[in-house]
């Protein structure tokens, strides 16, 4: 009898790819085949620039009808910042008021309704990284890169903050304990910090004074994560938070200790660079905070995100009254059984590390 | 596929919801339409599947093996042809997978043509991430950043009634295409635009968005102040929603040709099959589906006109797993622990409900932690309906011609949503639906609603509502004996007498009669379950005992009406929906009394 569990990715060994997409159309500066490191440009475009409406009317005093068929500037044409774009003399020519343009850009609309005059600026370029190192494994022209890699990847439970690269640097401390302002090293500009749990507010300080690049820790509490972000996170929709630094969690919030499974395998691979990933999505097709060490494998090997229990496999439990806690599958009863709160549901029969043994929701454990 | 009432014997619906896709089979019966077999399946709409008929068809596959009646065809025919032992004779779907519908509307005055456009999208069954107006306070940039990031499926342009304002809504389009957003699905493709606002102006907010779309003009959804006109724009964003939403959804193509049905938004068919059991039965209802991520209300209520309004919100960010910890930012925790009726700290109800948000499909395992969940589902429920209230109101604005400032300072309308009036209210979705007991969902529902007078408490048995909403389109008879024999439980009904709290001080406040018979008092602060047989035909009386008590007939006066007994009989509820000095022990005393 086995059974689909959700499963967090830590894995040294594994065949990974990347999507590299443009958010709009433009051009792709690698092929297939080219070999390319996490900082390389891929692909390239230009953003639209702003959109300016200059009121003509308002700003020469009339009535937008007094100046139908008087513009005498049309759609499509290019501007000079200062550029007039209209002049309005007055007794006997004397006078005259001019409006100009206020940026470099090109007409989009003339409303003569409104006599209003839409100007859109100097497109502003945007350019996308490899990101991870690896060999590029298809190009859709014009949109989006694939990039492929041998890779360790070890995905959090949330993060915060975006994309960013250093060196992974394991603290030298348990696994619960709860990090101060000491354990972060002074010398740890453009690292990746790992370990501890709950880091308080002064740590993360340092932390940020230092230059770090991101930090992995086991668990955080609410008022921490929100004076970090600044702000109180309703969804756990993550990534572009304006953050010094890039936060990630393995386990959750509260005091919780960082699985054993994660710190070995960031113990192995300790002072090896990394691409991390703090952008957190729990909704179907969920996104998990990230950590990859590229090209460090030799065989590629498929991994899924739900995997199979049986009797004898090893998980964690993610729910009161038994929440972080391990355990050795022991019974997967195939009928719903009752639980305590009064729901049937089916369940697994599990011995925990003290020795007890407990019946758990399967909903409510992880590999 | 036959779609005439009178060929229909065998009918197979799914609803491809976010997580899950729920398949059920309605049979013609000796005992009349019944739903046979259900199955499901989680959703494939995301990758690595990427292909929404791949949970479909895993549902009909469960379907298959649980009733041993072959479906599924061998032939390049999806589904076998309907027989009397095999096949179906149509094939229906709702959907809500990738998101549903999200959209962005504008109007000119936010009580007024904004509030007619985000009346418009929420009875299409869109969601709404955000309302723009002349009078939001925002500043042009900060209106610009918010279109751009929240990327929506159709934006809904409106403003004005006919021949009257222009500018503002002329600076309303500039400032979109400033924006100049793209569509969630198809990064090719330009983001489907309608306007319905002030007639004058069709040509002339067409040519300003040319460059980002092609504007779909429609007739203005507020001719006149008193006038709302949103059929036309309802169906416009049906139809958006297939030719452009659900067209470009991984899979939907397939699903589409599989039925000659066109899908609907889910929240548009439970609407749907609301209104008209509303309208059907007499009744003022109030039905709620509160999801993981959302919670959609849906209202029926007659106005002072005795002419029956539909209203239907959805917010957005209030829900029981994805959005847990935004119902928690947005009541407060003390407003969460107040429901308890045991001992636990702040921080741990904080971190509990933390961890739900990032480990949504966890589910309690022990009382405690079923009640804490419960608890929040009380504050969803509240919040959520006092966003319904304020947008189930009648027309904003009179009928004459008032200056721009006059309009924006405009504020008094008809609420359509009367406590005191309401007759049935529904519960769907799981922590309602799936409660362990029923009497639990009924306590969440009258106290997150703080019902008042007489109410029929039911809830929605499997989440069923969407599978019957679109079924109600094609045959509503069946549609309306299934929701009765296999949707509707009636669990309960609840008796709430209001009245000024400092004013009446005695214990007793009301006297129940049954069939002329006295059964029970509602005593001041106390919760009390009466039984009565079930699906009996009864006479209820309530009688205040203070003539400030209002029991539905308005202060001291009787109320009687002829009831079908519910399964838990009556609540006596005397604590007036003043919840300000709950503490542990009374919220214990409570759930002692109801068998908690």
């Amino acid at each position: 009898m086995k059974q689909l569990v959700p499963n967090l990715l830590i894995n040294e060994n594994l065949a990974i790819e990347k999507l590299r997409e443009l958010p709009l159309l433009g051009k792709i500066l690698v092929k297939v085949g080219d070999k390319v490191k996490e900082k390389d440009i891929v692909a390239k475009t230009e953003l639209p620039g702003d959109l300016h409406v200059v009121r003509l009317a308002e700003k020469l005093g009339v009535n937008a009808e007094y100046l139908v068929g008087k513009v005498s500037l049309k759609e499509g044409d290019d501007l000079e910042r200062g550029e007039v774009l209209y002049e309005q003399k007055s007794l006997f020519g004397l006078f005259a008021k001019q409006v100009k343009s206020p940026i470099k850009g090109k007409i989009e609309f003339i409303s003569e309704k409104l006599a209003h005059v839409g100007i859109r600026g100097v497109s502003l370029p945007l350019e996308v990284n490899a990101y991870i190192s690896g060999e590029v494994v298809e190009v859709k022209e014009s949109k989006s890169v694939l990039i492929k890699t041998n890779a360790s990847i070890i995905q959090g439970i949330f993060g915060v903050g975006g994309e960013t690269h250093g060196n992974i640097r394991v603290l030298d401390v348990a696994r619960d304990k709860e990090l101060s302002v000491d354990d972060i090293p002074t010398d740890s500009k453009g690292c990746i910090l790992i370990g501890g749990c709950l880091p308080a507010v002064e740590a993360l300080e340092k932390a940020e004074k230092v230059g770090v690049s991101a930090l992995v820790t086991a668990s955080i509490d609410e008022q921490t994560l929100k004076k970090y972000i600044k702000k109180d996170l309703g969804i756990a929709l993550t990534g572009d938070e304006d953050v010094p630094f890039t936060l990630i969690i393995t386990e959750g919030f509260g005091k919780l200790s960082m699985s054993k499974k994660h710190f070995d395998i960031f113990s192995k691979l300790n002072n090896n660079h990394a691409s991390v990933n703090g952008a957190t999505q729990v909704r179907a097709g969920a996104l998990r905070p990230e950590v990859i060490i590229s090209n460090t494998a030799l065989d590629k090997k498929d991994e899924k995100l739900i995997k199979e229990v049986e009797i004898g496999s090893l998980i964690k439990i993610i729910r009161y009254p038994y929440f972080g806690e391990h355990a050795q599958i022991l019974e997967l009863p195939k009928e719903p059984q009752q639980l305590n709160s009064g729901a049937y549901t089916r369940v697994v029969k599990v011995k925990l590390s003290s020795g007890e043994e407990a019946t758990i929701p399967r909903a409510n454990i992880e590999m | 596929m036959k779609t005439n009432p009178k060929d229909l014997n065998t009918v197979l619906v799914t609803d491809c919801g976010s997580t899950t896709t729920k398949a059920l089979l309605f049979q013609k019966t000796k005992d009349g339409w019944r739903k046979t077999q259900r199955g499901e399946a989680p959703t494939t709409v995301e990758a690595p599947v990427a292909d929404v008929t791949v949970g479909a068809l895993n549902a009909f596959l469960e379907i298959q093996e649980v009733s041993n009646r072959k479906i599924l065809s061998d032939s390049n025919n999806i589904f076998e042809e309907g027989s009397e032992e095999k096949g179906i004779d149509l094939y229906l779907s709702t959907s809500s997978a990738g998101g549903g519908l999200q959209m962005l509307v504008s109007g000119l005055v936010s009580h007024m043509t904004t509030e007619s456009a985000r009346r418009a999208a929420l009875g299409a069954g869109a969601i709404v991430l955000e309302a723009f107006s002349a009078d939001d306070g925002l500043k042009d940039f900060e209106r610009i950043e918010k279109i751009r990031h929240l990327k929506p499926d159709i934006f809904l342009l409106t403003g004005g009634i006919d021949g009257g304002a222009e500018e503002q809504i002329v600076e309303m389009a500039e400032t979109l295409l400033s924006a100049s957003p793209r569509p969630r699905f198809g990064n090719t493709l330009s983001l489907p635009v309608i306007y319905a606002g002030n007639n004058e102006l069709q040509d002339e907010i067409s040519k300003i968005l040319k460059p980002l779309t092609k504007v779909q003009v429609l007739d203005n959804v507020r001719p006149e102040l008193g006038v709302e006109n949103l059929s036309l724009v309802r169906e416009a964003i049906h139809e958006l929603f297939l030719s452009h939403v659900m067209s470009h959804s991984p899979g939907y193509d397939k699903l589409l040709s599989w039925s000659p049905i066109p899908i609907l938004p889910t929240p548009s068919a439970v609407g749907l099959i609301i209104e008209n059991y509303a309208k059907e039965s007499n009744q003022n209802v109030l039905c709620v589906d509160i999801g993981g991520a959302t919670t959609d209300i849906f209202s029926v209520f007659r106005n002072e006109e005795e002419k029956t309004i539909f209203n239907r919100t959805v917010s957005a960010n209030l829900g029981m797993s994805y959005s847990v910890a935004n119902v928690l930012v947005s009541t407060g925790v003390d407003n969460i622990a107040k429901w308890l009726p045991y001992e636990i700290s702040k921080s741990e109800i904080i971190d509990r409900l933390r961890n739900k948000m990032i480990r949504p499909t966890s589910i309690p395992q022990e009382k405690e932690d079923l009640w804490l969940e419960q608890a929040v589902c009380r504050e969803a429920l509240n919040l959520s309906l006092d966003h319904h209230k304020s947008l189930a109101v009648g027309l904003g604005g009179v009928q004459k011609k008032r200056s721009i400032a006059d309009i924006f300072s405009q504020s008094s309308k008809e609420e359509l949503v009367d406590m005191m009036q309401l007759d049935l209210v529904v519960g769907s979705g799981g922590v309602l639906s799936h409660a362990p007991l029923r009497v639990g969902s009924a306590l969440m529902m009258m106290d997150g609603f703080q019902l008042q007078g007489l109410t029929k408490i039911a809830v929605d048995s499997i989440f069923m509502l969407p599978h019957l909403g679109v079924l109600s389109t094609v045959h509503k008879e069946a549609a309306n004996e299934i929701f009765h024999n296999d949707c509707l439980i009636n669990i309960v009904h609840s008796i709430t007498p209001i009245f000024p709290q400092k004013k009446v001080k005695q214990l007793n406040i009301a006297e129940i009669k049954i069939n002329e018979e006295q059964v029970g008092v509602v005593q001041k602060g106390i919760v009390e379950n009466i039984l009565l047989e079930k699906d009996k035909e009864f006479v209820i009386e309530i009688k205040p005992l203070h003539s400030l008590v209002d029991v539905g007939a308005g202060q001291g006066k009787i109320f009687k009406k002829k009831i079908i007994s519910a399964e838990f009989g009556l609540f006596l509820d005397g604590r007036n929906n003043n919840f300000e000095d709950i503490n542990i022990e009374k919220t214990k005393e409570i759930y002692n009394n109801l068998g908690l």
